[in-house]
């Protein structure tokens, strides 16, 4: 994820009143979250199948994974999100379960690998 | 509680990873014979194209037209929307005639069913596959629980009802991977994988109906929108930014005032960033005009600069600096009789029309000072050059930081 490179800027500089968006860094931004959260999910359901969570406790880390995710994104914008992103719901809530069924197959797999040899 | 079944290790090794490696293996040979198929057919149909690009321009129109006067705004929504020779206008009988045609196009439906064969094809063998070899035995034990009616749905082969509904048959580990892979695909893929059913789905039937349905769509979409004049207070916003910024540089020599107020001036405009259509242009042209005629400090250049700088604002600063509206008075003159041999450029040129109309009307009335912008608008806007007016508000801002970099 490394070659994804930095989220880029978009909203303008000065303007107080009336924010302009450059679209081509907001679809930047959003492949970036898209990416980041994909990635983590894979994770999240490799390192649950590992520790051998099952039912409830799996979703659950499932959505600390997420809220993590959210917490790196952003401090990778260094906090200042709103000249990154249209607001706080996207770093939060985009993408929020489209990594779940990720999650849950990597989660099965290395569950069943470990567990039930 | 349920028993803990003690299933047997070649079934790991001969199901569960045999059944994701394959899947992963067939979506990236789908992605690349996909890929080489696709290159093959590359004509765009021409028509097809120029409705694309006006759907495109009437988008841009909606997204962005609380940035321009209500006046032009309506002006172009009329060219779009206008009965008889509107863009968006579609009559009722010309619209069945299009769709029509798309299917009776034999290189159209061909394309269409090969990229339908590709999508179904793989999907239905390696599930008649799985369900040939991998039947009859309890494949893997999801780590969740489950209720009892999902028995039927993940036991398919397996024959007893006592088992725990979270051992699950191969199948539904096929289903699993078959959903849990799009997200594992998109990573190693890139964005333009096709894999990802529901994406192809939607970028087929955009494709046939798309000039029929989207240009009604768009027309209607644009007929709703409610006009809302977004920089009301722009010209006291600007009056505040430029305030402070010429109240910071003290200088008491005349030319050197008049030099860096030309340049306060345009760093405030540049970071105003007003995404008005004629500004970026003009913002760019007389930056680039500025980086060259700063070698050249005459007087007649600074005023000219300043001239320019007055229009791309569009508001009266005269307030603010009462002499430079005597320079800009004696400059105007000078420019309008100034022969246009700068540069022939037709940006250039639009920057010219728009200083000799700014003449007359800077001079008559301050609150008038927005009807030059609207005249070249609606002079621009038959223009096929207006396409590429939304298209340069995109690397307008990478424009803008060059000349800042060199200044």
């Amino acid at each position: 994820m490394a070659n994804l490179g930095a989220p880029g800027k978009t909203a303008s500089d000065i303007t107080d009143e009336l924010p302009t968006f450059n679209v081509e860094n907001m679809q930047n931004n959003a492949k970036i979250i898209y990416y980041s959260r994909t990635f983590m999910s894979i994770i999240g359901g490799v390192i649950a199948g590992i520790l051998g969570f099952t039912g409830l406790t799996g979703f659950i880390f499932y959505f600390l994974v997420m809220a993590i995710t959210s917490v790196g994104l952003a401090a990778k914008a260094g906090f200042s999100v709103h000249s990154y992103f249209d607001g706080w719901n996207r770093i939060i809530l985009d993408g929020f379960l489209g990594g779940l069924l990720s999650f849950v197959l990597f989660w099965t797999f290395a569950y069943d690998l470990v567990h039930i040899f | 509680m349920a028993e803990d079944l003690v299933l047997d290790t070649a079934i790991r090794d001969w199901v569960l990873i045999p059944l994701s490696v394959v899947m992963v293996l067939i979506g990236i040979l789908r992605y690349f014979v996909s890929k080489l198929m696709r290159s093959s057919n590359q004509v765009p149909d021409p028509k097809m194209v120029k409705e694309g690009q006006v759907i495109i321009r009437a988008r841009n129109l909606r997204a962005a037209a609380n940035y321009i006067p209500a006046k032009s705004f309506r002006a172009r929504r009329v060219y779009f929307s206008n009965e008889e020779n509107g863009l968006l206008y579609v009559p009722k009988g010309q619209a069945q005639n299009a769709q029509a045609q798309m299917f009776s196009d034999p290189n159209m439906a061909m394309d269409m069913m090969k990229k339908n064969l590709s999508m179904i094809i793989p999907q239905t063998l390696t599930f008649a596959w799985v369900n040939f070899f991998f039947s009859g035995f309890v494949a893997a034990k999801i780590p969740f629980p489950l209720t009892q009616r999902f028995r039927s749905m993940l036991q398919n082969g397996i024959d007893l009802s006592t088992v725990d509904v979270s051992y699950v048959s191969s199948r539904s580990w096929y289903f699993l991977n078959l959903f849990g892979l799009r997200g594992l695909f998109s990573l190693i893929l890139g964005e333009e994988n096709a894999t990802d059913d529901t994406q192809r789905m939607m970028q087929m039937s955009g494709f046939g109906f798309d000039p029929t349905k989207s240009l009604g769509a768009e027309k209607d979409s644009l007929d709703i929108f409610q006009h809302e004049w977004a920089l009301p207070k722009f010209e006291q916003r600007a009056e505040a930014v430029l305030k402070k910024l010429v109240v910071s540089v003290p200088t008491p020599v005349a030319e050197t005032v008049k030099t860096e107020k030309v340049k306060t001036v345009e760093e405030a405009s540049k970071e105003e960033k007003v995404a008005a259509t004629p500004a970026p242009e003009v913002v760019t042209e007389e930056q680039k005009q500025v980086t060259k005629e700063e070698v050249a400090e005459e007087q007649v250049q600074v005023t000219e600069e300043e001239v320019v700088t007055e229009e791309q604002k569009q508001v009266t600063e005269e307030e603010v600096a009462p002499e430079v509206t005597e320079k800009q008075e004696e400059a105007t003159e000078e420019e309008v009789a100034a022969p246009p041999a700068e540069k022939p450029a037709a940006p250039e040129a639009e920057t010219k029309e728009l200083a000799e109309e700014a003449v007359p009307e800077e001079a008559v009335a301050k609150d008038e000072t927005k009807e030059p912008v609207e005249e070249k608008i609606e002079a621009e806007v038959p223009k096929e050059a207006a396409i590429e007016e939304t298209k340069e508000e995109a690397p307008k801002f990478a424009e803008e930081e060059k000349p800042a970099a060199k200044e």
